[in-house]
């Protein structure tokens, strides 16, 4: 009886602070996208920001979002799954290794102005490749590289141990069963991963601000700069633009909201057809 | 009768440990031979001396031959023999894709490309293994949703669709219901025209429905298994020359 109370107990603390964060995201939700709303046009997603307050439109930002995200994966994918195939399949234990893990933990909670300082030094600076996409891209690399390779690696190593053996048995070499079984195997998995690095990319501020540039116009080469959502955000909140900023705020928003909805209706696809039967 | 494998002088070592200890047998063509013992007693190290995946798991060392048809499988190449020796688990293995692609997997590994080719191995793979007829309208479906049953005997004709010479079940119906037990026996039963079969069971009523010779195996002493007792499955189980046999076989022990 006693433990039955006590479990009823448990149970009311631990709705009531499911429904406090619940609520908590209901109401940041609709402030943003209430004080966002006021004045708020579809031109103001498709023109260019005027006059000297920089205000009045975001197209631009949307192009270098997309951009910056669209180059950051190209490069940072191949890497980060080659990564963690290798990790996972071909480098075994040692010293290397544990090295490089060690190594990846520790960049993983670099905080991202680091890297935006250490991308202005390398590639803006060194290697010359100015404020632009490349600069910014290569930074974001960097930065969403750890969380890529690791879970990619995890994806790798959660393929059942029976696919593997049926497979050897059946007379493929090693490579053949990484590429024809394992790796379609983790793919939902390691598909993920990439939609999580992309929100990073998507959100991220202090590491694209150094390396990115400001220019408010839309990039079409990558040594072209470009000014991002969210570094536009935060220009217009440091410069006191309150309620223009909550319309990029609401812009961000609602590009995250659909991203999430989107990627969880891809991977439940994936999972589907690769788990259960679409009878 | 013919004799399909020769085992000569057989010694297994994991690393430094001695697993498998002078295995003497020779394994009849085109009959079942089941292989019985305790848990521990190498019946699965055994079993993959025959397709060399041990050689995959661990450091290993062998020594004496296994002649398979008068060529000694260390001489072969380990990918070629694979495919002409097929292994059946105890967790099927339902690979990523459809009931086809889980067919046609290992034909593709040997670089058959061509559809209609395909289309033929799949279909007659299934039709070896029974299943055909009850899946022949989903082979486009994903292979994850068959029942248990159902992925074990994929799993058979995943490797007869590389015309194997040799089958081999390791403990293939000991997650299965008895309905697909009894298909699966069943499915043995006709596969022996065609192939050698060696099964590991620890069902002894199984071994003794399904088997033509037992191999009885057993750890001694000093921790590496041998051969305790192998010939005709109802000698074995009516009237075994060794004690430790009977004992095994009445559940008196193991
Ligand atoms: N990968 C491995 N590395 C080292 N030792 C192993 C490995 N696999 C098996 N062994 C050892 O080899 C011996 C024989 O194991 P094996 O799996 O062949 O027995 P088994 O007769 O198939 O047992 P079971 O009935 O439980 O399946 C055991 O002592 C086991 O601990
Ligand atoms: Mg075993």
């Amino acid at each position: 009886m006693r433990r039955r109370v006590y479990d009823r107990i448990v149970q009311i603390i631990l709705i009531a602070i499911a429904s406090m964060m619940a609520l908590f995201l209901i109401y940041l939700v609709g402030y943003i996208i209430g004080s966002g709303i006021r004045g708020f046009s579809f031109g103001f997603l498709t023109r260019a920001p005027s006059g000297i307050t920089q205000t009045g439109g975001v197209w631009p930002m949307i192009a270098s979002s997309m951009y910056l995200i669209g180059l950051t994966l190209l490069i940072a994918v191949p890497l980060g799954v080659g990564g963690g195939i290798y990790l996972a399949e071909y480098a075994g234990q040692g010293r290397i290794v544990e090295t490089i893990r060690f190594a990846v933990d520790i960049l993983s909670s670099v905080p991202s102005i680091v890297f935006g300082l250490f991308g202005l030094a390398l590639f803006v600076q060194f290697f010359g490749l100015k404020y632009s996409m490349l600069s910014g891209a290569l930074t974001l690399t960097l930065m969403v590289l750890p969380l890529l390779l690791k879970i990619s690696e995890e994806s790798f190593r959660a393929v059942p141990v029976t696919y593997r053996e049926a497979s050897l048995a059946l007379g493929a070499t090693k490579d053949q069963t990484i590429f024809r079984i394992i790796l379609p195997t983790a793919l939902p998995a390691v598909f993920t991963g990439v939609l999580l690095s992309a929100g990073r990319a998507f959100g991220e501020t202090a590491a694209v601000l150094y390396t990115a540039g400001l220019s408010p116009t839309t990039p079409v080469f990558p040594l072209d700069g470009g000014r991002t959502l969210s570094t536009h955000l935060y220009l217009l909140a440091t410069t006191g633009k309150i309620e223009e900023s909550f319309k990029v705020a609401m812009v961000l928003l609602v590009v995250i909201l659909v991203f999430n909805v989107l990627s969880n209706v891809v991977i439940s696809r994936f999972r589907r057809r690769f788990i259960k039967e679409a009878r | 009768m013919n004799p399909k494998i020769e085992v000569n002088d057989l010694n297994l070592w994991f690393g430094r440990v001695h697993i498998l200890q002078d295995i003497d047998i020779i394994i009849p063509a085109n009959q079942v031979t089941a292989v019985i013992g305790p848990s521990g007693s190498g019946k699965s190290s055994l079993l993959r001396c025959f397709d060399r995946t041990n050689e995959l798991i661990t450091r290993t060392k062998t020594t004496g031959h296994i002649v398979i048809d008068g060529r000694d499988l260390a001489f072969e190449d380990p990918l070629d023999l694979r495919s002409r020796v097929g292994m059946i688990f105890q967790q099927p293995a339902s690979l990523p894709g459809s009931i086809y692609e889980n067919v046609a997997v290992g034909p593709r590994l040997f670089g058959i490309r061509d559809r209609r080719k395909l289309d033929v191995i799949v279909e007659e793979s299934l039709t070896r293994a029974a299943l055909f007829n009850e899946l022949k309208d989903r082979l486009k479906k994903s292979a994850g949703a068959l029942s248990g049953g159902q992925k074990q005997r994929m799993a058979i004709a995943r490797a007869l669709a590389l015309n194997p010479e040799v089958l081999l079940f390791d403990e293939a119906t000991s997650a299965l219901d008895p309905i697909s037990t009894q298909r699966v026996e069943d499915l043995i039963d006709k596969l022996k025209s065609t192939t050698t079969i060696i099964m590991v069971s620890h069902n002894m009523q199984q071994a003794a429905r399904v088997s033509d010779h037992t191999l009885f195996m057993n750890v001694e002493e000093d921790g590496a298994a041998r051969v305790v007792e192998f010939g005709p499955t109802d000698k074995i189980f009516t009237n075994p020359e060794d004690e430790k046999t009977e004992r095994y076989i009445t559940g008196r022990f193991g």
